[in-house]
């Protein structure tokens, strides 16, 4: 099940389900040690001698508050006529995961209800040596293992707190797991267990006739007992009411950075634009790491995830931050970058948002060829060039510069080939092949035109001709090789042993999306009108796929692929980049209008979706499909403003001569 | 002063859009034809009250349901206590021009 919201605040991150279920808690980092890893913290129901777990039988729907990374569900149940609203945050500054929990008595009688809620942590994401146990002097429950502490305790608007509790095991023969104990509607009142455990605690309510109560629910996470009590205390003494408010005015002030005007984009892309950069932002580790994602059901397929940092998808979602006018991420994630790039100067397939190297499947191919995809390194600089043009911070380059641009430019330019002038074979953006891509020349071409526009800012002229020349040269070789004139487009690659795939790969728009070509080069246009004919997706659901005969996660055999938020906005950001009108906008617009319409109700938007039914396809919420909407949205507004500055211009010289 | 906001056929009646001019957020509402201009936040806890909803004169806020009256601005409903500014409103050529320095209200 896909997650439909995130929440974070940089060092604690959580993520829902469908069905109001907490499903991926990550603390200390965001994306690095999930103490959930998929298993549920779920919320239940006794009322008139029944009970009931939210999820199936109950009506749920999970969004955001507007402009805020506080979520909010709503789940119903006509049988039990009890309504159940829940405001989630975690606290910006207090590692603290917050609820509100408002419940609703439906029925026309008073009664006595009794919630609960169960804990089904795996702390550091296995089960080996936890331990929960319920302490009286704060009436909280606490899970912990070595250096992790989570304290999970709450009250009533009432001023009363926990009224019921049990400590006990699961996953082992015989014990599914303390939760069974709710579902009598009464805890047994074990105090502690070790090993494979799971809590579940109650608060009673006792709501009259169409009436409402209220819990107040918290996690405090932290690295020992006294730092969880010290939150726990301040969480009482606060208030969760006054943290949230805290939270949802924090959010609401972060989205609305006066730098880009939004007013010409229609509501909803508005909208979107402001709950992509909220997600992004829900993704990124306080120390610069951007995870793709956070959803751990991928685990079912390969006992890996999402959640690692990969710097290609990092890169992209730095351009997005720096656009909408977001430094202090885009800088946080560079540093990340000025850290872990090699001494030989490239990155590593993927990496923990510790820094450290993440786990591949990249097999080390020999005859000095690297189990890297090269392109990652390049749109590191890329990006990087793209932020300083924005922001001129010539303080900030000056401390990466050494490393970060001048090891990472030696390898592009150590790695290309000299017999080809193109670079040599790399794994490619999909992770699946051996070979020298067009999409990765681009970005190579793009990162030499970078490096040398930071030679000519430091004033080394000499590195600043170099480097020009390498890119030229590149330049020439893309056209040589990856164009195939007789097909009027570029090739998706050349391999290793001299062949060349003819695929059509809606990668190889970054032949413009990297500046190496205009989008009116005609070899683009022609290159963009194949990715169109073949890739779009002929089913009422429309997009693009990635490349024809795509197999990953296929629904259909009879389509190419599956759509992608982040290949159909590529073709959204040729139209905008190519447009001479408003005509040209109006088609990219409907474009951005898609990708909207196919997020989730909560704005999320996954990586892929299904062709036939328009649902979430693999993880979700993915940041490269949230960025590129970003960037979308942001060229969009840009090309606006160009085009009224010149009929501004215009307008002012047909007056001019008539006077 | 009067400034020049939208034009008037940008929001529909019963319809409302949330304007950025000068500094300031201005949430506009089409009342059956009729265009007025607000505070485009919630006056309890900063809402987009543009992400609210409208049903007649009543403006629902997004966030803690507070209730304003769109016509002067009154609190219908808490947990808001202030009620929100409404300007004051012009229209020329088809085009909306408000008063940020007067409130109407």
């Amino acid at each position: 099940m896909p997650r439909v919201s995130v929440i974070s605040n940089g060092r604690l991150a959580v993520a829902f389900d469908g069905q109001t279920n907490v499903r991926d808690l990550f603390y200390p980092r965001v994306g690095l040690e999930n103490h959930l890893s998929g298993h549920k913290l779920k919320m239940g129901v006794w009322a008139d001698g029944r009970f009931s777990w939210l999820g199936d039988g109950w009506q749920t729907k999970t969004g955001y508050m507007p402009e805020t990374l506080v979520s909010r569900s709503i789940a119903g149940n006509a049988a039990l006529q009890i309504r159940i609203e829940t405001n989630d945050a975690v606290h910006r500054t207090h590692d603290l995961f917050l609820r509100k929990i408002m419940v609703s008595n439906l029925a026309q009688q008073q009664r006595k209800l009794r919630i609960f809620f169960a804990h089904d942590f795996h702390i550091y994401g296995d089960v080996v040596g936890d331990t929960v146990m319920y302490e009286p002097a704060i009436n909280a429950m606490i899970h912990y293992k070595r250096q992790r502490y989570l304290l999970v305790n709450g009250i009533t608007g009432k001023g009363e707190g926990i009224s019921q509790f049990a400590a006990g095991h699961k996953e082992l023969p015989g014990r599914d797991g303390t939760w069974r104990d709710a579902e009598d509607g009464a805890l047994s009142g074990n105090p502690i267990a070790q090993g494979s455990v799971d809590s579940v605690l109650g608060f009673d309510l006792d709501l009259s006739a169409k009436s409402r109560g209220t819990i107040y629910y918290w996690i405090a996470c932290g690295r020992n007992l006294s730092r969880v009590l010290d939150l726990d205390a301040r969480a009482k003494s606060i208030g969760v009411e006054q943290l949230l408010l805290e939270t949802e005015n924090y959010w609401s002030a972060w989205v609305n950075k006066p730098e880009v005007d939004l007013n010409p984009l229609p509501r909803e892309i508005a909208r979107a634009y402001k709950s992509s950069l909220a997600i992004m932002s829900a993704l990124e580790d306080r120390r610069g790491g951007i995870i793709a994602s956070c959803d751990s059901d991928i685990l079912q397929f390969n006992k890996d995830t999402y959640s690692y940092v990969w710097m290609r998808d990092g890169a992209i979602a730095a351009q997005a931050f720096d656009l909408a006018g977001f430094r202090e991420s885009s800088i946080r994630f560079f540093l990340f970058c000025n850290q872990a790039l090699t001494e030989e100067g490239f990155f590593h397939h993927k990496y923990s948002p510790d820094g450290s190297v993440g786990s591949s499947w990249l097999p080390s191919p020999g005859g000095g060829l690297l189990a890297i995809e090269e392109d990652e390194t390049a749109l590191v600089l890329y990006a990087l060039w793209r932020h300083f043009e924005r922001y001129r911070d010539i303080e900030f380059i000056e401390g990466v510069y050494p490393n970060l641009v001048l090891k990472a430019t030696d390898f592009l330019l150590d790695y290309l080939d000299s017999d080809t002038g193109l670079p040599r074979a790399s794994f490619d953006l999909w992770e699946e092949k051996l070979g020298t891509f067009t999409w990765t020349a681009a970005s190579v071409y793009a990162a030499l035109i970078a490096a040398a526009r930071f030679a000519r800012v430091f004033y080394n002229r000499e590195r600043h001709e170099i480097l020009v020349r390498a890119a030229a040269d590149l330049k020439a070789a893309m056209i040589s090789q990856l164009y195939d004139p007789e097909k009027g487009r570029f090739l998706r690659a050349i391999y290793p042993d001299g062949s060349r795939d003819a695929i059509v790969d809606s990668s190889m728009a970054a032949v413009f999306l990297f500046g190496a070509f205009s989008a009116r080069d005609r070899m683009v246009e022609e290159t963009m009108a194949s990715i169109r004919a073949q890739l779009w997706i002929g089913t009422d659901v429309g997009g693009l796929a990635r490349y024809e005969n795509d197999e990953y996660q296929r629904i259909s055999p009879d389509l190419p692929g599956n759509p992608w938020f982040i290949c159909t906005l590529w073709l959204a950001r040729w139209l905008i980049a190519r447009a001479d009108g408003p005509g040209g906008l109006d088609e990219a617009l409907k474009l951005l209008e898609w990708a909207v319409r196919h997020s989730q109700p909560s704005g999320v938007m996954a990586e892929q979706i299904h062709p036939f039914t328009g649902s979430s396809v693999s993880v979700s919420p993915l940041a490269w499909s949230h960025a590129e909407f970003v960037i979308a949205v942001c060229e969009y507004l840009q090309k606006r403003r160009e085009m009224a500055s010149a009929e501004e211009n215009r307008m002012a010289k047909e007056l001019g001569s008539c006077f | 002063m009067f400034l020049r906001l939208c034009s008037i056929e940008e929001i529909s009646p019963g319809e409302m859009r949330q304007f950025y001019l000068q500094g300031e957020e201005i949430l506009v509402v089409n009342l059956e034809g009729r265009l007025y201009c607000l505070d485009a936040r919630c006056s309890h806890a900063g809402a987009p009250l543009a992400e609210g909803s409208l049903q007649g004169e009543m403006l629902t806020c997004p966030w803690h349901y507070s209730q304003f009256r769109i016509t002067d601005g009154s609190v219908l409903r808490g947990p808001a206590t202030n009620p929100l500014r409404v300007y004051r409103t012009e229209i020329r050529d088809g085009q909306l021009f408000v008063d940020l320095l007067a409130p109407e209200i």
